[in-house]
């Protein structure tokens, strides 16, 4: 009897989160009528897929125990990188604004693995300074992106599913690869657990946290280009308070903010969704906007109250 | 405190920044020197009336001098740069808040050493202790009211029924939001039409979006969306698209579109028919009322009332009027 109620603790920290997405679809299905549509499944996959590439990357640096709070400012310098572009082929844009969200990765890795600064703040300090100069290079006005790449963000495979959702949920699905299938997650996963120990049993941990930083900031670069293409514009609204909700979503779908453990499939997805599905749902019912906050807030609040659970039993 | 007063302050006090190396401002006769306290350069609207200020003044009959400071969206130096230009004996403080209550102190202050204030754009708040001598800014309220009322007007007159608005509403902590989301109210009791959902697009065209998409499955019949702003029209525009909506005005799936700012993609909207009316945030009308105002405020002029524009309504039939082009700030 002691045994089996463990086990049902045990499954119910482990998949009660996935039980309340269920139950939360399944409650919107039953009160709105709209819900439960493929046109609003659509429009929820499109609000989900900003979110979804950046919590991708981000996923991967909690899970060494880093956080970066650039992710947001990363996404505008490289949808400011889309605007200086305009001009050329879209995929020589797309190239040019990944190519700077994996320079700011390496930046970010190197300051916090080489040079050993606290990844809070001093990804906090970059987010100002990031924001500040996509704010010059803009001069804060709305700038167009380039038709081709608008072009691109309008697609949709079969003429329903966005290609902008499938573009996120691919960087999602090849970050969940490298980190349960190679070497690399393999580490990622060491260093979450016991730096130290890692360090000690041969774990190169600079490098390992540089590449979890550059992947990182390829796939903020990439969540801001998907937005510039699906609005055809970039706005100085690009990316902000993006960093909050990725790790919102990321800490809500199982990943510890103490690293070690988290999976970007299914976990930080279904955390993306949760919050999205939330705000959707909430919309159909045409429920006050100031439920969503409290909502959301609340849901944020047990997802680290159970964080916090996981982590007392696994030290005891 | 008296004019005469207020010259022994400001001799004191240029004597006191000579001394600290703050250079004091010398005053001609018949010369007007504004000291600017600004929030910053980073936003077009901040950077726009700085330039158009500038220009006005130096048009302007009066000889004025504008001395500038930017603080960075930093409340502390805001308030320090005001300090530093009361000190610097300057015969106006225009001040453009970041924090609309603690900007207050600094008003106090220049009020102390027989300086006038104005906040130009963002009113110290309510609530606040002590109040600028002048507000100059947007009528927020009537921007909605008038776009919203073109566009319930423009309704009518196609046979299209009246009945509920959809309301893309912008930050739900700012005045300027709140405000023209009482605009909006207005005008629907005016046309008997109501406000069917608020919703929060923060200023981004991307939260616009997200929370449109579910609110037109909740209404499918709306045929009136009200945005807060341009800034978010490119979201509107996304979900309309997706939701097969997205028609010129003349098309039976079109949907009434009303807004403010006239920024380009407005522009572009009106002439394509999809934005029925856009009222504009006219930074050039605030920028030439706010200098014709710095020499009589200098002259110790007082005002009962606060200065608010009402810029003109664009609509498809009068975006290429030249007059009209002649407003455009911010394309």
């Amino acid at each position: 009897m002691h045994e089996s109620m463990i086990q049902a603790k045990r499954i119910g920290l482990e998949y009660g989160f996935y039980l309340l997405l269920l139950a939360i679809v399944a409650v919107f299905t039953v009160i709105s009528n709209s819900f439960l549509t493929v046109s609003n499944f659509v429009q929820i996959a499109i609000a989900s897929t900003f979110l979804l590439a950046a919590a991708a990357g981000l996923t991967l640096v909690l899970v060494t125990g880093e956080i970066d709070l650039s992710i947001g400012s990363t996404a505008y310098v490289a949808a400011t990188i889309v605007y200086l572009t305009a001009d050329a082929p879209a995929g020589l844009s797309i190239a040019a604004a990944l190519g700077a969200g994996l320079a700011i990765g390496l930046f970010n890795g190197w300051i916090v693995a080489y040079l050993g600064m606290n990844s809070l703040l001093a990804t906090l300090g970059l987010m100002i300074a990031y924001r500040g100069v996509a704010l010059v290079i803009t001069e804060g006005t709305v700038k167009q992106a380039g038709e081709g790449l608008a072009d691109l963000g309008q697609l949709k495979l079969f003429g329903v599913i966005p290609l902008i959702f499938l573009t996120a949920l691919a960087i999602l699905l090849v970050f969940q690869w490298i980190l349960r299938k190679t070497r690399l997650g393999t580490y990622w996963l060491a260093i979450g657990n016991n730096e130290d120990s890692a360090r000690k049993i041969g774990v190169p941990v600079r490098r390992a946290k540089l590449a979890a930083y550059a992947l990182c900031g390829i796939s903020a670069a990439a969540s801001g280009t998907l937005l510039a293409g699906y609005l055809g514009e970039i706005t100085t609204f690009t990316g902000r308070g993006m960093e909050f909700q990725a790790v919102a979503a990321v800490v809500i779908g199982g990943t510890s903010l103490f690293g070690g453990r988290g999976s970007a499939f299914p976990g930080t997805l279904a955390g993306v969704l949760l919050l999205i599905i939330i705000n959707n749902g909430l919309g159909t019912r045409g429920v006050s906007p100031f439920v969503y906050p409290f909502v959301a807030g609340a849901l944020i609040f047990f997802a680290i109250y159970l964080d916090a659970i996981k982590n007392r039993a696994r030290s005891s | 405190m008296t004019r005469l007063t207020r010259r022994g302050f400001m001799a004191t006090t240029a004597a006191a920044s000579a001394a600290l190396g703050a250079p004091a401002i010398v005053h001609a006769q018949g010369k007007v020197t504004v000291g600017m306290a600004w929030p910053g350069m980073q936003d077009a609207v901040w950077s726009t009336s700085h330039k158009l200020l500038n220009e006005f003044a130096a048009a302007s009959d009066t000889e004025i001098e504008l001395v500038f400071t930017a603080a960075d969206m930093d409340v502390a130096k805001q308030a320090s740069d005001a300090n530093d230009l009361i000190s610097r004996g300057v015969d106006v403080l225009l001040v453009f808040p970041i924090d609309s209550k603690a900007i207050s102190s600094s008003v106090k202050r220049a009020r102390d050493a027989g300086i006038p204030s104005m906040a130009f754009l963002r009113q110290v708040h309510a609530d606040a202790r002590h109040q600028a001598d002048v507000f100059v800014g947007i009528d927020a309220k009537y921007q909605q009211l008038s776009s919203a009322r073109t566009v319930f007007e423009k309704m009518k007159a196609d046979g299209a029924e009246v009945g509920e608005v959809l309301w893309v509403s912008g930050d739900i902590r700012d005045e300027n939001s709140r405000l023209r989301g009482v605009g909006l109210q207005e005008a629907c009791d005016e046309h008997g039409a109501s406000i069917a959902q608020d919703l929060v697009g923060n200023w981004d065209p991307q939260q616009a979006a997200a929370a449109l998409a579910p609110a037109l499955k909740a209404y499918p019949d709306i045929n009136h969306i009200s945005v807060a702003s341009d800034v978010m029209m490119s979201g509107v525009r996304q979900v309309l698209q997706d939701a097969g909506r997205w028609a010129p005005h003349g098309e039976p799936s079109h949907i009434y579109l009303s807004s403010v700012d006239v920024f380009p993609i407005g522009l572009e909207l009106l002439r394509s028919g999809h934005l029925d009316a856009d009222t504009i945030f006219d930074v050039t009308g605030m920028c030439r009322e706010a200098v014709d105002l710095m020499p009589r405020l200098a002259a110790g002029e007082s005002f009962d009332s606060d200065i608010l524009i009402q810029g003109p309504v664009f609509t498809p039939d009068n975006v290429d009027d030249p007059e009209m082009q002649a407003q455009l700030w911010a394309t």
